[in-house]
């Protein structure tokens, strides 16, 4: 083998083992941390924003014309539109995909809530029985929360009835009795939360 | 015809000088506006790959006579190439006062504070966030800063300079004079000594080397970079070319210091390099100059070229 043969196969030879490793990718350096799981106290929490939100956007539900709008501006904390539309003696109440309603806290985070609530309205009593399963989404920073109804009764009143809450891996039942208070029970631990539905304070269990 | 290829050669390095100056006083621009877990995320790609870029391209041969001179006087540009995903960051902080993330307003709220966005690297269109958390709802939000520049790769260059050839001796250095910048003055400087080992071994059908090398980069008082390196290199020199590898155990920090513009608060912190083993493959050919290009890789991959000139 002649010397520039030779060192020809070299270069080859290197070049080919550069080739392998320039699959070598640098490691991550950047932190990259996980989201915190919700704990049960968490889950507790979120349940008590959406049955705030849900009791104050229940009177509307039965009391529009056929088809309205509400927009709040900042009043109770929502900001955003809600829809209403009556036919066939159903009510149908829903934020516009992309627009939801924004319910602000006192120091200065935002909620968004996507709701698609539907019922059977009782015009003499001015309720609306929602249909088992409509509900909807709401999202807290990073955090996702599903509610969904199972009998419901929205009126212009408080709310009676159950709304079923799922927070990360953490299922919720928010049971309301048509008073202002609410009870939140979190994966049947034996725990009870208390939620405020004029103020959206939530209380620890004791 | 030698000296224009130096000076342009050196002229690159200069200007990759002005603008480490001038990429400093932008970091500072940003860093001030976020506090210091931010800019710890923040920075973090800078801080990681800046080490193994000035712990680059050390050597490009093993071989160094016992008796007769040798020197040479370059270049050398690195870039470390990042993952992908270090153009992003996210940093949690659990139960945390909020208070110290969004001020006195925040003062005796508990929560959880996640803070996430480009980083230096990263996408220079997008600001980050640094969002609170109390109870699992989110309490506060504010936008942060973009990245600095969009690119995976982390860059150097510096001038280097060599002689020995004295019992198989061999003293490098690197350095920048001073230049002024926003910032503060930025400095740059390193020296080492490479010896080879074939005294001890002549039988060896390739030439072998340890050496060492120390260096220092500041840019004001914002950013001062140190690095070592003890390197073992292996060479095989052929016509014109010579192809070569080694292994290395090094060492970098980088210090950081600003002030808060917001709070006025002074925000110091230091962080290791990750990065402590690299192994080395390169190839030199000279020709008129010694040109060689070289892969290192530990936790991070670095790719370095360098131009020498001397004999």
């Amino acid at each position: 083998m002649t010397t520039m043969n030779r060192s020809l196969a070299a270069l080859l030879a290197l070049a080919a083992l550069l080739g392998l490793l320039a699959g070598c990718e640098s490691d991550s350096v950047a932190p990259h941390d996980a989201i915190p799981a919700v704990t049960a106290d968490d889950a507790a929490y979120q349940a008590g924003v959406v049955a705030y939100a849900v009791g104050r956007v229940g009177p509307y539900a039965v009391d529009a014309p056929a088809k309205a709008t509400h927009t709040f501006t900042g009043e109770f904390g929502l900001t955003g539109t809600v829809f209403v539309e009556f036919a066939g003696g159903q009510s149908h109440m829903y934020t516009a995909e992309g627009a939801p309603l924004v319910y602000t806290t006192e120091l200065g985070g935002q909620t968004m809530f996507d709701i698609d609530l539907m019922g059977t309205v009782n015009v003499q009593a001015q309720t609306v029985t929602l249909v088992e399963g409509s509900g909807g989404t709401v999202t807290s920073g990073d955090y996702v929360v599903a509610f969904t109804t199972t009998g419901l009764v929205l009126g212009m009143g408080y709310p009676d009835g159950v709304l079923m809450v799922t927070a990360g891996s953490h299922s919720g039942v928010v049971t309301f009795d048509g008073t202002n208070v609410a009870t939140i029970v979190v994966d049947d631990n034996g725990q009870t939360w208390t939620v405020n539905l004029d103020t959206g304070a939530v209380t620890r269990p004791s | 015809m030698k000296r224009m290829i130096l000076a342009a050669a050196l002229g690159v390095a200069l200007l990759a000088w002005t603008g480490a100056a001038l990429a400093g006083s932008d970091l500072e621009d940003e860093l001030i506006k976020v506090g210091q877990d931010y800019a710890i995320g923040y920075t973090s790609p800078l801080v990681q790959g800046f080490g193994p870029n000035q712990n680059a391209n050390l050597f490009h041969t093993a071989a160094i006579p016992r008796t007769g001179l040798v020197f040479g006087i370059g270049v050398k540009a690195m870039g470390t190439y990042l993952a992908a995903e270090d153009q992003t960051f996210r940093s949690v902080k659990t139960n945390v006062d909020l208070g110290e993330y969004f001020g006195a307003g925040y003062a005796g709220q508990t929560g959880t504070v996640v803070m996430g966005g480009p980083t230096l690297f990263g996408d220079t269109e997008t600001d980050g966030t640094i969002v609170g958390y109390v109870n699992g709802v989110q309490v506060v939000s504010q936008s942060t800063i973009p990245g600095l520049v969009d690119t995976r790769w982390v860059p150097m260059a510096t001038p280097e300079a060599y002689i020995g050839g004295i019992a198989g001796l061999k003293v490098i250095v690197r350095y920048m004079p001073e230049i002024n910048s926003d910032v503060g003055k930025v400095k740059y400087w390193g020296f080492g000594g490479q010896w080879n080992l074939n005294s001890l071994a002549p039988t060896l059908p390739v030439d072998v080397m340890i050496g060492y090398m120390s260096q220092k980069f500041e840019v004001g008082t914002l950013v001062e970079a140190d690095a070592t390196s003890l390197h073992l290199g292996v060479s095989k020199s052929l016509p014109a070319l010579t192809v070569y590898g080694g292994f290395a155990k090094e060492s970098s920090s980088m210090d950081v210091a600003y002030v808060e513009e917001s709070s006025g608060a002074s925000v110091a912190f230091s962080v290791d390099g990750r990065q402590e083993t690299r192994f080395t493959l390169g190839v030199t050919f000279d020709f008129i100059a010694k040109l060689n290009v070289e892969m290192g890789h530990g936790d991070l991959t670095t790719y370095s070229a360098g131009l020498m000139f001397g004999m």
